[in-house]
């Protein structure tokens, strides 16, 4: 009989949850079935009530007043039912409309509380984004099942050789096929010479098996197609098809030109193919192990297909097998890596290492909106406070606990949503001004606005409104409510500005004078807008980048492949310099390594006679070009002092340098520069550089764009394709752009593998490279705003709240004689001692952290002076948050205080 | 009116699993037949019969059913369940055991110490 009691206690139970699911999922049933039985009874008794002679009339009234009050059975009968914590927490519309209307009744918060999480809450998702991208499944049959391998050093990603493809090809069993790729982007000449930059890749014949995608025309490539001598194939994508061949049904079978090579079209794909990247046409890899020495040869994506039924665990078992064997034959070069099974993406995009890296900075960016969030809730618990007296009322009429924090829960989610849409719309505009960044990813990646960043929004929108709302909300509603009523003519008193918003007010404060001091810390520069240079028309030069595909060296052949290389580069470059000065519409023509307006290398040079900075016993960090001798003339720069470099100079051993003018201010402190010797710092166990003899100065043209004030640089001489890739620089009579054609063509009949990448008018380049450079500034400013405005509103709320919560002490101070001062200092002291501790921990911040990020020992010249005038910024600007409420409790009047009771 | 004793705390459920027992009945049946079974000795209060009747079906000692009532009407059945019925069963020997002694304790004589 023991089991009985157990089983009634589970029958108990069970029948518990039942009823209960039907009072939440079928309330309006459940409700209505009451109402018909509590009518039957009334109708029943009246009916007994009219056999004892009483008038219809009479009987029904009876009836009703016997039976009592239908709406209080109906909750009790609710509560007997365990119903009445859900009725609570019932999500209600008229809690979206009081919502709604305390957005508009207080915009301060409105828009304060709006503006963090709309940064917040797009900030946290992009990196879940990336994740979730990287992640999914690839869009192909069983696409789960596609994985990436690649080398792992501990801190990098290391990409396999041909030796590891060919070998894993033979002794892996846990794949249905192993692809390698490696992606090339060529020339497509077409008629006339007319030139395309087309992206594709190289691929084994087995790549097109992995995504199991049928060609829409013709066949894939086949391993015959592999082999050495066998006839050249591409099979193109569609949209090559449709732009190129218009969509001609009998294109296979005609021939397409990449760079040097006239192709054989087997094949088009099928729509939205880009596999393995974002590749528009394919051809076989005909690269072979045998042909290189262990470790050379391309590096290679390696992918492939898990055979049906085997876990990646399995898999990853049987690599590190073979992973150790290869090891064992190839210490050298493979005993310190690991055998990676990845998603595919990883092996595509080489974000695995940067993903590592940067992971610190994902949390942060959680964390980031976890204080946004917190103050938002500060300010909501300081708007709160101003209605405790209506929520103990509340509480005293009835309404329970759970009903309250609900509505404070909804007020704050009906904020994180609207801030929510705001960051979407915000996120998709940053997304369209960075679109070169998005059309360079993976071609299944969806970062823009879609089903997944709404959901997620979505999610970090109700996280943002549980913090901001629901911790304000158990706090006001916690058990001293009644307390509260007893007090009512205080308002506040009962209730106290937590811990943890003085700890957010601090921390905010901090943030913004660390992040602010990290900006000026760059130096008064960081603030001027850069220039390319003074005097350059910049509208009117055409540039472009010069690249030509190397061939792949074979064994033993590397050093001659690579000398005949440069010498083709270099012919090339000479007979493009000839056939443009023949064009009548150009004016110069230039070579460079990098062009005014790019960010250009760093490099440290240590000066003859001048002794290394205090601060950089390394030597001076300079920025650095090497250009052809025309530059300065094709710039119709003038040489300042000295002269320029001519052609005699590229004979002598040691080529004579030319800096620029910030050079001799901050490097030789206006000392006297021609004729003096510079050289590059290397490391020690590397043999020294050779000495330059600087010949000349010119002005600053536009080397380093984030900060102009440090752009002292040197430039090199350098012979035509000594610099790899190299910069075109043409000034033109006319339209820049309306030459690029005639410039393509003119590069084609040279040579067609020559490519033309990213032709652009100088002023462009410029800008577009400008926002990228000060993207870091550009954030530190960002976030250092949102502390500003936050920990501002923030020491708004609690000084507010004070004034509020003391009106009657106030009051009694000034009748019994306190000065103005003493009033103001008594208000003030807490908000001013949470500035303060801001600011001291804002400095430490800025002296330690951001100094570390930035480890630069120029910039800390500017440092002392950047962190003194922020934190005064920081103070005044808390200051004036905290001054209306001051200004209010100096206006307080005895009378006004007492008649608050 | 006879004269009408105090429900105790905790009887009104006893009350109505034994109402209930007797046969399928709808809620203002209960109350009748409570009246009936106690010669009119006790009387319920009507706001409290329905609670009580919720609260024994949300545990599952009672269960409910829609029929027709004696005057044709739609009207919602009560009957026991069979853990309403070993409920029943306990309680009600609780209670006897609890009169049993009550009574027991107010006959005691002085000889009996």
């Amino acid at each position: 009989m023991a089991g009985i009691p157990v089983l009634s206690a589970i029958s108990g139970a069970l029948a518990r949850l039942r009823s209960l699911w039907r009072g939440v999922r079928r309330r309006a049933q459940v409700e209505a079935e009451m109402r018909e039985e509590f009518r039957h009874h009334i109708e029943l008794r009246t009916e007994d009530l009219l056999r004892t002679g009483l008038s219809p009339a009479e009987a029904r009234r009876r009836a009703r007043i016997e039976f009592g009050s239908m709406a209080t059975h109906r909750d009790a009968a609710r509560a007997a039912r365990g119903l009445r914590a859900f009725d609570q927490l019932r999500f209600s519309w008229l809690d979206v409309k009081l919502g709604l209307r305390m957005l508009v009744k207080h915009p301060g918060l409105t828009i304060v509380g709006c503006i963090a999480l709309a940064i917040g809450i797009p900030v946290a998702l992009a990196p879940l984004q990336l994740v979730h991208a990287i992640n999914a499944p690839l869009p192909f049959d069983e696409g789960e099942r596609i994985v990436g391998i690649e080398y792992w050093s501990g801190v990098d990603e290391v990409r396999p050789k041909l030796h590891d493809f060919e070998r894993w090809r033979r002794e892996l069993t846990s794949f249905e096929q192993l692809a390698a790729a490696r992606p090339r982007s060529m020339n497509l000449v077409g008629e006339g010479g007319r030139v395309q930059v087309v992206r594709g890749a190289e691929m084994t014949a087995s790549a097109f098996a992995v995504p199991r995608v049928k060609p829409l025309l013709g066949r894939v490539l086949l391993e015959a197609d592999e082999a050495r001598g066998a006839t050249p194939v591409v099979v193109i994508g569609h949209a090559l098809w449709r732009t190129y061949f218009g969509g001609d049904p009998g294109v296979v079978g005609r021939t397409l030109q990449l760079g040097r090579t006239r192709r054989t079209i087997v094949g088009v794909m099928p729509p939205g193919f880009l596999f393995p990247y974002r590749a528009e046409f394919w051809v076989p890899l005909q690269a072979r192990a045998i042909d290189y020495e262990f470790g050379e040869g391309p590096s290679l994506w390696v992918f492939g297909r898990l055979r049906d039924g085997v876990s990646k665990k399995r898999a990853q078992a049987e690599l590190t097998a073979v992973g150790r064997r290869i090891a064992a034959d190839h210490p050298d070069e493979r005993a310190r890596l690991r055998t990676d099974l990845l998603p595919y993406a990883y092996a595509v995009t080489g974000l695995r290492a940067n993903f590592q890296r940067a992971y610190p900075a994902y949390l942060m960016t959680l964390l980031l909106l976890g204080v946004a969030c917190g103050n938002v809730g500060t300010l909501m618990l300081a708007r709160a406070a101003a209605r405790s007296t209506e929520i103990a009322v509340r509480n005293a009429l009835g309404a329970g606990r759970g009903r309250i924090v609900m509505q404070f829960f909804i007020e704050s989610l009906v904020l994180a949503c609207l801030a929510a849409g705001v960051g979407l719309v915000l996120a998709e505009l940053v997304a369209r001004r960075f679109e070169f960044f998005t059309r360079s990813m993976p071609f299944w990646f969806d970062l823009g606005v879609g089903p997944f960043a709404v959901a997620v929004a979505g999610g970090l929108a109700v996280f943002s409104a549980v913090i901001a709302g629901l911790v304000p909300a158990l706090r006001l509603t916690g058990k001293k409510v009644h307390h509260t009523l007893h007090h009512s003519g205080v308002g506040v008193a009962g209730l106290r500005f937590g811990a943890v918003a003085t700890v957010l007010i601090i921390a905010e404060t901090g943030l913004a004078v660390g992040c602010l001091s990290g900006v000026g810390m760059m130096g008064p520069g960081a603030f001027r807008a850069p220039s390319i240079g003074e005097g350059i028309a910049a509208a009117e030069y055409l540039t472009a980048r010069l690249e030509l595909p190397v061939d792949l060296p074979t064994r033993g052949a590397a050093d001659s492949v690579a000398a005949g290389f440069s010498a083709r580069f270099a012919e090339i470059q000479q007979e493009l310099s000839r056939r443009l000065a023949a064009e009548p519409a150009v004016r110069a023509v230039a070579f460079a390594s990098a062009l005014p307006g790019m960010d250009h290398d760093r490099v440290r040079v240590e000066v003859e006679g001048v002794d290394a900075p205090a601060d950089a016993p390394g030597g001076h960090t300079v920025r650095r070009a090497h250009v052809g001798p025309g530059f300065f003339s094709a710039l119709e720069q003038p040489v300042l002092m000295g002269r320029g470099f001519d052609s005699r100079d590229l004979e002598a051993s040691a080529r004579p340098v030319i800096v620029n003018r910030s050079f001799v201010d901050q490097v030789l402190r206006g000392g006297s520069p021609i004729g003096r010797h510079i050289r590059c710092v290397h490391p020690p166990d590397e043999e020294p550089a050779p000495w330059h003899e600087i010949v000349g100065v010119v002005n600053d043209l536009g080397m380093n764009i984030v900060n102009p004030a440090r752009g002292a640089g040197v430039y090199h001489l350098s012979a035509p394709g000594e610099s790899r890739p190299v910069y075109l620089l043409v000034r033109l009579a006319g339209d820049p752009m309306a030459f690029v054609p005639r410039l393509r063509s003119i590069l084609t009949r040279i040579d067609p593998a020559m490519q033309l990448d990213d032709p652009a008018r100088l002023d462009e380049v410029f800008s577009d490279l400008r926002l990228e450079a000060r993207f870091g500034s550009i954030v530190f400013m960002l976030v250092a705003a949102i502390a500003i405005l936050l920990s501002a509103a923030g020491l708004y709320a609690l000084m507010a709240f004070t004034v509020t919560g003391r009106t009657r002490e106030i009051g009694i101070r000034v009748a019994l004689g306190a000065r103005r001062s003493n009033i103001a200092a008594v208000v003030a002291r807490r908000a001013l001692l949470q500035l303060g501790a801001g600011v001291a921990l804002g400095a430490w911040l800025g002296a330690v952290v951001v100094r570390d990020m930035i480890n630069d020992a120029n910039l800390a010249t500017y440092w002392p002076l950047a962190l003194v005038t922020v934190a005064a910024v920081m103070a005044i600007i808390g200051l004036l948050a905290c001054a209306p409420p001051t200004l209010r409790a100096l206006r307080i009047q005895p009378v006004q205080a007492l008649k608050q009771d | 009116m006879p004269d009408q004793a105090e429900l105790l705390p905790g009887t009104l459920d006893l009350l109505i699993l034994k109402a209930v027992s007797l046969g399928d009945v709808h809620g203002y049946g209960v109350l009748l037949r409570i009246e009936q079974i106690t010669g009119g000795a006790l009387e319920i209060q009507q706001g409290a019969l329905y609670p009580a009747l919720y609260r024994l079906e949300h545990r599952g000692l009672i269960a409910s059913e829609w029929g027709r009532s004696e005057n044709n009407r739609r009207a919602k059945f009560y009957r026991l369940t069979a853990a309403g019925r070993r409920r029943l069963g306990e309680e009600a020997a609780g209670w006897n055991r609890l009169v049993e002694a009550m009574s027991r304790a107010l006959r005691a004589t002085p000889q009996e110490i």
